[in-house]
């Protein structure tokens, strides 16, 4: 290989120095294993471990496979969820995905993975369920650790098999002098993207147990055919609870994610992302609507006497109508301080994520509620039709009332019927709840 | 809260207007020497909001400059959001720790317009600057927490208040639901400096205690420049509250602000 060639063997150690990816084993009180690029490191009781096993020995035979991590994690998630006790065993998983790397993580085990999104950190110092998750290429380093595992000595390796350990690390091009123990992150040159991706795919380290186990590895056997027909996601994952389902006291009862955003000091400065597009994090999505140009060049209701920006007399008759993308309606001023800008329709109540329109992706979401559970979970959608706004009560428990200006009390509305609002209009929610409609645009 | 992932905290240090921030230990995994950071935990949020709060952290995190506090990580547990951070002792401009020179001040918010500068250079608007939000150092200050509301709920301009509304901090315009540009950035800088050069805000004073007016208030009056102010401190806090287009950057607030330590 044109590596060796460059280099000068004599030199290096020989234990070191590697083209290839290079797993090596964490001291510590568990079980680790590495099958063909597939990871696995537990602290499991005797059955759990002989099955965790068995997960990794059935996928690591579609090694060529570019997607047998999946069918790793697919089969590990089986294995915990046939010993879901009171306590969740430490495991840790990671095997080749999509040209990234699957994970999963259960009980108190932690892996990190430096892939495409920097170095991301799955794991639960207490959790009682597992969580998995793909995280793209390519990958630099994958470390799977059980809790008190210590660092892995340079000079280590796991080609292949199953010994006691307290954790693995995969590095996709291992340092060609002995790396200084320590954290590898913050030092460790980055590999090159064709390589490493490469090189998870198809490890350069021989598989064969008969020719590659070193060392104390025991060989891993391989006896069950190839599963045919399995899902390449795992179906039955822990579902992931939503905000507010478990009391803030009780979240450490499930597992965590983490995202890296230290830069190591000796990183390269990334390149600027491109400014224009940074300033608004919601790309542009309003919709397009027919209107009028005032004098002064700004984008009016047809129906509008004057500019809702400069004030001018708009003189109908020589307005020519054109379509053109609507400007915000103003905004909706909540009685707690929250402002939603009226660029998009809103679904608000106490749970408004789950309402069809936010999870088609055509209203936004708009979290409202109060002491006396007065607001319903998916209370009010706010519309926007051409210029106007209006309001459809979802069949409120106890309604949505409004108060246009210059009154002075509220009304209730129907539900499930559009109800048009104009600015300066009071809307109460239930109870106590309510926002007002503000815009510079009137007619 | 006992802790969030593998932070175990060690106390509160505030709530603040969209998060509580937290004293922690240093979990192993992170690659800094400090013993304690802080953390904020931002609250319940979806998958998507995760996603993208965590992108623009990562995109606030990779501009370089020293006047900006360095953040660690973001992550997610049971659907609460939380990002960390590194540990500022001094207090902030709204509260500082200890007692403190007017020149601290100045020197504070040099930095932060250095900060937002940096920010800016990058395509990035912070949104939400504000005297809570610049932290004091031992020679001047640092630019926190990005406003994060928009991108956690979108469409969001502000969040609820607490005791030191931002919204008196903030460029009407962008409370209309007008584009964010940088020019957000050099109000809220302006509005800062004003704040605790003439100890009063640009609105005078402002109902606190009800928002919904507050917010009617701020929309509907123009802001005020104090009259005790120093001509040339006036001068430089009208140069960024007028027209967009003839603010100052914040490179040459922090220019005009050096001059006047
Ligand atoms: N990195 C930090 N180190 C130490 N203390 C901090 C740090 N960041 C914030 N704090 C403290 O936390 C408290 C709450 O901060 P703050 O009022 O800014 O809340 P917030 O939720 O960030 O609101 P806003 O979004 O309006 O800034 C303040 O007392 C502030 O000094
Ligand atoms: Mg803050
Ligand atoms: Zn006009």
């Amino acid at each position: 290989m044109s590596r060796l060639d460059q280099g000068s063997p004599a030199a290096a150690p020989p234990s070191s120095a590697s083209a290839g990816p290079v797993v090596r084993p964490l001291p510590g009180g568990g079980l680790v294993a590495h099958a063909a690029g597939m990871l696995l490191a537990c602290d499991a009781d005797g059955e759990l471990a002989d099955r965790l096993l068995a997960a990794l020995r059935l996928a690591a035979e579609s090694g060529a496979d570019p997607n047998a991590g999946r069918l790793l994690i697919h089969h590990v998630a089986r294995a915990l969820a046939g010993s879901m006790g009171e306590s969740m065993a430490a495991c840790a998983v990671a095997g080749p995905a999509d040209g990234g790397a699957a994970v999963l993580v259960s009980g108190a085990a932690i892996v990190t993975v430096s892939g495409g999104e920097g170095e991301v950190t799955l794991g639960g110092r207490t959790a009682l369920t597992w969580t998995d998750r793909f995280v793209s290429g390519p990958v630099s380093r994958i470390e799977l650790r059980l809790p008190g595992a210590g660092q892995a000595d340079p000079r280590s390796r796991l080609d292949a098999g199953v010994v006691p350990g307290g954790g693995l690390e995969w590095l996709a091009d291992a340092p060609a002098h002995a790396a200084s123990p320590g954290r590898p992150a913050a030092s460790r040159p980055a590999a090159q993207p064709q390589q490493a991706q490469q090189a998870l795919l198809r490890p350069e380290v021989p598989t064969d147990p008969r020719q590659g186990a070193s060392g104390p590895s025991a060989p891993m056997p391989v006896e069950a055919p190839t599963a045919r027909g399995v899902p390449p996601v795992p179906a039955e994952a822990a579902p992931r609870p939503a905000p507010g389902d478990i009391p803030p006291d009780d979240i450490r009862s499930q597992p965590f994610e983490s995202v890296l955003l230290i830069q190591p000091a000796d990183a390269p400065a990334p390149p600027p992302p491109p400014p224009a597009t940074r300033f608004d994090p919601e790309p542009d999505s309003r919709p397009e609507v027919w209107g009028g140009d005032c004098k002064n060049g700004h984008f009016n209701d047809p129906r509008a006497h004057y500019c809702g920006v400069c004030g001018i007399a708009m003189g109908q008759l020589t307005v020519i109508p054109r379509r053109g993308p609507r400007p915000p309606l103003g905004v909706l001023l909540m009685d707690d301080g929250m402002a939603l800008r009226l660029d998009a329709d809103y679904v608000m109540g106490r749970d408004p994520e789950r309402a069809e329109q936010v999870t088609a992706g055509k209203a936004r979401p708009a979290r409202v509620d109060d002491q006396s559970g007065s607001v319903s979970r998916r209370h009010l959608q706010v519309r926007l039709h051409d210029w106007d706004v209006e309001l459809v009560d979802l069949g409120s428990v106890n309604g949505t009332y409004v108060m246009p200006p210059g009154e002075s009390e509220y009304r209730q509305i129907p539900a499930s019927q559009p109800f048009q609002i104009h600015p300066g209009t009071m809307v109460r929610l239930g109870a106590s709840r309510s926002f007002r409609y503000e815009s510079h645009r009137k007619h | 809260m006992q802790g969030i992932a593998d932070y175990d905290f060690v106390r509160s240090l505030g709530q603040g207007n969209h998060g509580e921030f937290f004293l922690a230990h240093r979990p192993d995994r992170l690659p800094v020497e400090a013993e304690y950071v802080t953390v904020k935990v931002v609250g319940g949020t979806g998958e998507d909001a995760f996603r993208r709060a965590t992108r623009e952290l990562k995109a606030f995190a990779a501009v370089r400059s020293p006047h900006l506090v360095t953040l660690y990580d973001a992550g997610q547990q049971a659907g609460i959001f939380y990002y960390s951070m590194e540990y500022l002792p001094g207090g902030s401009l709204a509260s500082p720790a200890g007692p403190r020179e007017r020149a601290d001040y100045y020197r504070a918010l040099a930095c932060a317009a250095r900060a937002a500068q940096a920010l800016h250079d990058s395509g990035i608007v912070h949104r939400d600057i504000n005297p809570s939000n610049i932290l004091l150092t031992e020679d001047g200050g640092k630019l926190a927490d990005l406003g994060l509301a928009q991108v956690l709920a979108p469409g969001v301009t502000i969040t609820g208040m607490g005791a030191l509304p931002s919204v008196e901090y903030t460029d009407p315009a962008s409370l209309r639901g007008e584009p964010t540009t940088t020019a957000v950035d050099l109000w809220s800088l302006g509005a800062t400096l004003h704040w605790f050069a003439a100890g009063t805000g640009i609105y005078g004073g402002l109902p606190v205690h009800d928002p919904l007016l507050t917010l009617r208030k701020v929309l509907s009056s123009p802001p005020k420049v104090s009259e005790d102010l120093p001509p040339k401190i006036a001068d430089l806090v009208r140069s960024c509250l007028g027209d967009p287009s003839t603010r100052p950057t914040a490179g040459q607030l922090a220019d005009q602000l050096d001059t006047l330590v």
